[in-house]
């Protein structure tokens, strides 16, 4: 026992030595624009895969919909800021629009099972992308004086911020008598129920941190875009690149979503010189060799990869 | 003497890690009828599965008229003469009798030979061909059983497995059905290997019986022995004949 | 009626959920995918597209045979319960492997196939029918047919309806379960990629578009019910249906949100479908 704890506050430590690392980063080092994007996207991708590992990965439940609520974030933020919102304001106006969404189309849906929820969640989401696409042009004027006092380290640290938030938020939940409430649905949700355990209650309440979290992330990247592309944010991508990473990395993890964000946000850039999104073809592939052999991910998956390797676990 | 048609010996078989079977070791020669009783859970279906190859043996050996079936595929082994109707009683309910019938004689010999066996099934139980066209899961429970049977038999198979024949029918069908197969018996001279609960009217029927307990194989013996025995009678022809 | 057709649509899709228990989500792009090929008969050589269909079928059947040895086959050693979620992470990868692989040889701008007659009109009893559709109609119609009489005649395709019902006292017949899935998922994706041939005829496609004709695809299959492969023709004409009705009332732009809106509602409502199972 005593062992568990010294390596608990091992990690502790590691993380917060991390954190300090990430915050000084950029006091230290001049980085440049390009890096701190990096980074900044990096922070978004880490946000969203945890965010949505939170109900995918450990109750089991597939929202193919994350992009709906980081849309949703993202255009909230747009429309406020640009009315003369303070900026930090809007965000978390995205976040709680998000959660009004998550009210109106997540909640219904939770009472869907297994295959019906992933596909519902996802018919909705494209409902509101061609809804959007409706309503909003593709692309909307940004006055240049918002470039002009434009600061990409201001945004790195929000970045950092929501991340730690973030991860912060999803380790104490799923270190807490939710986190096996979660785990109980996902293994077997009626078998919950009969040991006490309110499915619902549960589902819904992830669901409503996941979206606020997402939408805060949807407005942060609002903050760093400028340019305001309504439907974009609404695309599929948003909630398969961090379902992907999430996988890759190891559903049910802390750890996993962000293994998983680092290498998906790197293969992206490596890849961002050719045509179209041929990131995703290598990204794809490695994916389904995850699945199929390592389908605990990453991060869980010392003995299988040592066994692969031809070594003893 | 006739020929040893089917071998098993010493077989252990794991649900997962749950062991199963212990060294089952059993024989059937041509044109036999043997019994596998004793309590529920003991290991029978499992034993059945494992020769069909729905299962594995993690050890031992089966062989059938010489072949090893250990690492054979389940269609290979229905190809080389074995035929199971399984506990679980499923008929295909989206199709006809006389589809259902069809498709029991997928494989290319038995497909031949089809018309010909369909009529004898019709001979010998006329209610299948009363409903031929009828949709399958119309049928009653004991209609059903027929159909299994018939399903099975449609293969062509040397040795017939039966995973509780009577389950779920009443007596006086029952006593029909084992009249009806001893019918089959005699004309195809098939061997067949049973597993039953009615234990009485399954010793009646066949020539020797295994009692399998526990995944173990406790005794073995002529059925006439055993319909003998004192033991057995208290053991199982008791609960038999409460029914 | 436009609804045969999405039961065109839907069709490879059930014929492999309804044999194999796989939810292909990458369905959708293989539709795309035939109609690329398609689409490339046609730039290149001139080929009707109507006359390339049979190619067509033929490329995606092997292209079928060639995706179930490299990665349906592998799902086969997962348990039962978590088969059917780890078929639909699988078949997500192969949608973004596949899907860029397009946009890497077609690049992302939309393609349609024009032949002389794509205007054209037939005007019967003052009623006006364009000829495209009604040549996609017949072939529809052909593959109904078609399917039918190889489901309900041929030995190969009774026992592929045995096995969907019941593998296993299918392999207790003889039936070789390996060897019928690998047929039915020839047949299934060779199904896609005939509606995807006829979909560059009538509309647009982009190596994207293949997710919008999932869920179309999805939406049939849950109103025919999982697992149910006669109705789906059924099903898609009365979404059809329902489709023409929306648009008559609010308008051709909200068309695909009305049928996904209703999707979902029925999804809560009633998710076994229309007919039984």
């Amino acid at each position: 026992m005593s062992s568990g704890i010294i390596a608990k506050s091992n990690a502790f430590v590691i993380g917060g030595i991390i954190v300090l690392g990430f915050v000084l980063l950029p006091q230290v080092a001049n980085l440049g624009n390009y890096i701190l994007s990096l980074l900044f996207t990096l922070f978004i991708y880490i946000i969203l895969a945890q965010s949505w590992n939170l109900l995918g990965g450990y109750a089991g439940q597939f929202n193919l919909g994350l992009a709906a609520y980081f849309g949703t974030g993202v255009l909230s933020w747009s429309l406020l800021y640009f009315a003369g919102v303070p900026p930090y304001v809007a965000m978390l106006a995205g976040g709680v629009a998000a959660v009004i969404l998550a009210c109106i189309i997540g909640i219904p849906t939770l009472r869907l099972k297994g295959i019906y929820f992933a596909i519902g969640t996802l018919a909705l989401a494209e409902a509101l992308r061609i809804t959007v696409g409706n309503f909003f042009p593709a692309s909307v004027y940004v006055p240049p004086t918002y470039w002009s006092n434009y600061s990409i380290i201001e945004r790195y640290y929000v970045g950092l911020v929501l991340v730690i938030l973030t991860i912060t938020t999803v380790y104490t939940m799923v270190n807490s008598k939710v986190g096996l409430a979660l785990k109980a649905i996902r293994d077997d949700e009626d078998a919950a129920k009969a040991t006490g355990v309110n499915p619902a209650k549960y589902k819904i309440f992830v669901f409503v941190i996941s979206s606020f979290l997402v939408g805060l992330a949807g407005g942060a990247f609002s903050y760093y875009r400028g340019l305001i592309t309504p439907v974009y944010q609404f695309l599929p991508d948003w909630t398969f690149g961090p379902l992907v990473a999430a996988c890759i990395g190891g559903l049910g993890t802390i750890t996993g979503p962000i293994l998983g964000s680092i290498i998906f946000v790197l293969l992206q850039e490596f890849f961002s010189q050719t045509i179209g999104k041929a990131h995703f073809i290598v990204t794809g592939i490695f994916f389904i060799l995850v699945i199929l052999f390592l389908p605990r991910g990453l991060v869980q998956s010392g003995a299988s990869i040592r066994r692969l390797l031809g070594r003893k676990p | 003497m006739r020929g040893t048609v089917l071998e098993v010996n010493k077989i252990d078989v794991y649900y997962g890690d749950l062991k199963a079977l212990w060294e089952v070791s059993l024989v059937i020669k041509e044109g036999e009828i043997v019994v596998l009783f004793g309590s529920n859970g003991a290991g029978k279906s499992t034993t059945l599965r494992t020769i069909s190859g729905l299962l594995r043996a993690a050890t031992g050996s089966i062989t059938f008229n010489g072949l090893n079936l250990m690492e054979q595929a389940v269609h290979r082994i229905v190809e080389l003469g074995i035929g199971l109707v399984p506990e679980e009683k499923k008929i295909f309910r989206g199709m006809t009798v006389l589809e259902n019938l069809e498709i029991g004689a997928f494989l290319g010999s038995a497909r031949q030979a089809k018309n010909t066996t369909m009529k004898w099934v019709y001979e010998v139980f006329p209610v299948l061909k009363e409903r031929r066209k009828q949709k399958a899961g119309t049928l009653s429970g004991g209609e059903q059983q027929m159909l299994l049977i018939s399903r099975a038999l449609m293969s062509q198979p040397k040795l017939l497995m039966i995973d509780e024949l009577s389950f779920g029918l009443a007596p006086l069908l029952v006593q029909n059905l084992f009249r009806t197969m001893r019918q089959i018996h005699e004309s195809t001279g098939i061997s067949i290997l049973l597993v039953e609960q009615n234990v009485r009217m399954a010793l009646e029927f066949s020539d020797r019986g295994y009692i399998i307990e526990n995944g173990s194989v406790v005794a073995e013996g002529r059925a006439q022995d055993f319909l003998n025995s004192q033991q057995v009678k208290d053991a199982y022809l008791g609960i038999a004949s409460e029914e | 009626m436009i609804g045969v057709f999405y039961g065109l649509v839907a069709i490879g899709l059930a014929l492999l959920f309804g044999v194999m228990r796989y939810m292909n989500i990458a369905h959708g792009s293989f539709i795309v995918i035939g109609g690329y090929i398609s689409f490339w008969l046609f730039t290149l050589w001139r080929v009707d597209p109507f006359v390339s269909i049979p190619v067509v079928m033929l490329v995606m059947f092997l292209l079928g045979l060639i995706v179930y040895r490299v990665l349906f086959s592998q799902l086969g050693k997962f348990p039962e319960g978590p088969r059917l979620g780890t078929s639909m992470l699988i078949t997500f990868g192969l949608i973004l492997v596949m899907d860029n692989v397009v946009a890497f040889l077609w690049t992302s701008e939309p393609k349609t196939i024009t032949t002389s007659y794509s205007g054209q009109v037939f005007e019967i009893l003052s009623v006006r029918l364009p000829v495209i559709r009604l040549a996609v109609l017949g072939v529809t119609f052909i593959v109904i047919i078609a399917l039918h009489l190889f489901l309900n005649r041929t030995y190969f395709g009774k026992s592929i309806r045995a096995t969907a019902e019941d593998w296993e006292a299918a392999s207790l017949l003889g039936i070789n379960i390996g060897r019928t899935y690998l047929v039915a998922s020839g047949v299934s994706i060779a199904l896609a990629g005939t509606a995807g041939a006829t979909i560059a005829l009538m509309y647009s496609i982009t190596p994207y578009s293949g997710l919008e004709w999932l869920l179309t695809a999805f939406v049939v299959l849950v109103l025919a019910g999982l697992g149910n492969i006669k109705e789906v023709f059924v099903a898609g004409l009365l979404l059809g249906l329902v489709e023409q009705l929306s648009v008559f009332f609010i308008g051709g732009h909200f068309r695909a949100v009305v049928g996904l809106v209703i999707f979902v509602l029925i999804l809560i409502l009633r998710p076994q479908g229309l007919f039984k199972q």
